[in-house]
């Protein structure tokens, strides 16, 4: 009889004994970022004003011309780019173009793009800029432009060129 | 002389008993103070795009929530919560200024105790310098309820940060319940 209550005891024990469950839980959040790049309040106009011919000759010789090309660009990625192409100065008042004249004027630009980079219009109209980290930039100085010499007398009217600048982010 | 001896020997035979037996055994046993904790519903949170696409900054992102249901206490208890930032995986090094690649938020553990246990991640734009000290609260008496687990308050380390780009921002929220007698 002892023994009986020995043992109902020790199965009592048994089923009171202290959970050792596992009290803790994890839970993950995620969450992502799409690469993206933007160009904003960029400068969308310069006017060269009257680009004097050689009374005698017809032919234009450049001249320089510092000009506010300003904007804020940034890029979110790891492995950005910024590409800039410039284009010529051209006329469309007169077409077919006349043989003995030109409808374009060439120039070489200075500009900074997270850094100092040089275009010419004739030569090496376009560059790109790898950046491998996210950058954000401010342009508020002055770019140069250089109007390049004409061998031809450029045709009398309204010319018309455009610099493009693209920011592109890694992948 | 004979009889006597028989006499003597019958006395003995009808003797009655002298004393009674009663006997008392205590059974006694004890319950452990003990806590169960269920499965959380769902063991990932997506909060989804985190960032602004027009400027790169953090996008209002919609609280989340999951619940850990069947948890219970036998006794008083204290739940606790911490978490990490979400902080970009693949991003190495630290991001330039004006950039982070870790975003707070606050995280609490509502449904146990009278008032939530709620953690804010304090991260810096890298992700270092988290809390080490869980959120907890304490009851006194036994609980058996469903844990409702919400981030909210998403913010970047300094107003205006910019998120790098990046598939896989994650962090790490822990829940944890224990008893206190």
């Amino acid at each position: 009889m002892l023994k009986t209550i020995l043992l109902a005891s020790a199965a009592v024990a048994l089923l009171a004994a202290p959970s050792f469950a596992v009290n803790s839980a994890n839970i993950a959040i995620t969450g992502s970022v799409a690469g993206v790049c933007s160009i904003t309040n960029a400068t969308t106009s310069i006017d060269l004003g009257n680009l004097p011919v050689d009374a005698t000759t017809g032919l234009y010789t450049g001249s320089q011309f510092s000009e506010p090309m300003t904007g804020t660009v940034w890029c979110n990625g790891t492995s950005n780019t910024v590409t800039a192409v410039a284009n010529p100065l051209i006329t469309t008042a007169v077409t077919p173009l006349i043989g003995t004249f030109t409808n374009r004027i060439d120039y070489q630009l200075k500009i900074n793009l997270v850094d100092w980079v040089t275009l010419d219009t004739a030569s090496s109209p376009s560059v790109t800029i790898n950046s491998l980290a996210p950058f954000s930039y401010t342009s508020n100085q002055n770019s140069t432009i250089t109007t390049e010499n004409t061998t031809l007398p450029p045709i009398a009217g309204n010319y018309a060129g455009s610099v493009v600048i693209t920011v592109t982010p890694g992948p | 002389m004979k009889l006597r001896l028989i006499l003597l020997a019958g006395l003995a035979l009808t003797a009655p008993a002298l004393a009674d037996g009663t006997g008392t055994i205590t059974v006694s046993g004890s319950v452990s103070p003990a806590c169960y904790f269920g499965s959380p519903v769902a063991t990932t949170l997506n909060v989804g795009t985190l960032a602004n696409q027009a400027d790169g900054t953090l996008a209002p992102i919609t609280p989340q929530s999951t619940t850990i249901p069947s948890s219970w206490c036998n006794t008083g208890s204290t739940i606790g919560i911490i978490a990490s930032p979400l902080v970009a995986q693949s991003y190495i090094g630290s991001p330039p200024a004006g950039f982070t690649k870790a975003v707070n938020y606050t995280a609490t553990a509502a449904g146990w105790a009278t008032n939530s246990a709620s953690f804010t991640t304090t991260g810096d734009t890298s992700g270092g310098g988290n809390g080490t000290t869980p959120g907890t609260q304490t009851t006194s008496d036994p609980v058996a309820q469903t844990i409702t687990v919400t981030v909210s308050n998403f913010l970047a380390p300094s107003a205006g940060n910019r998120l790098v780009a990046d598939p896989n921002y994650s962090s790490t929220i822990t829940v944890t319940l224990a008893a206190t007698h």
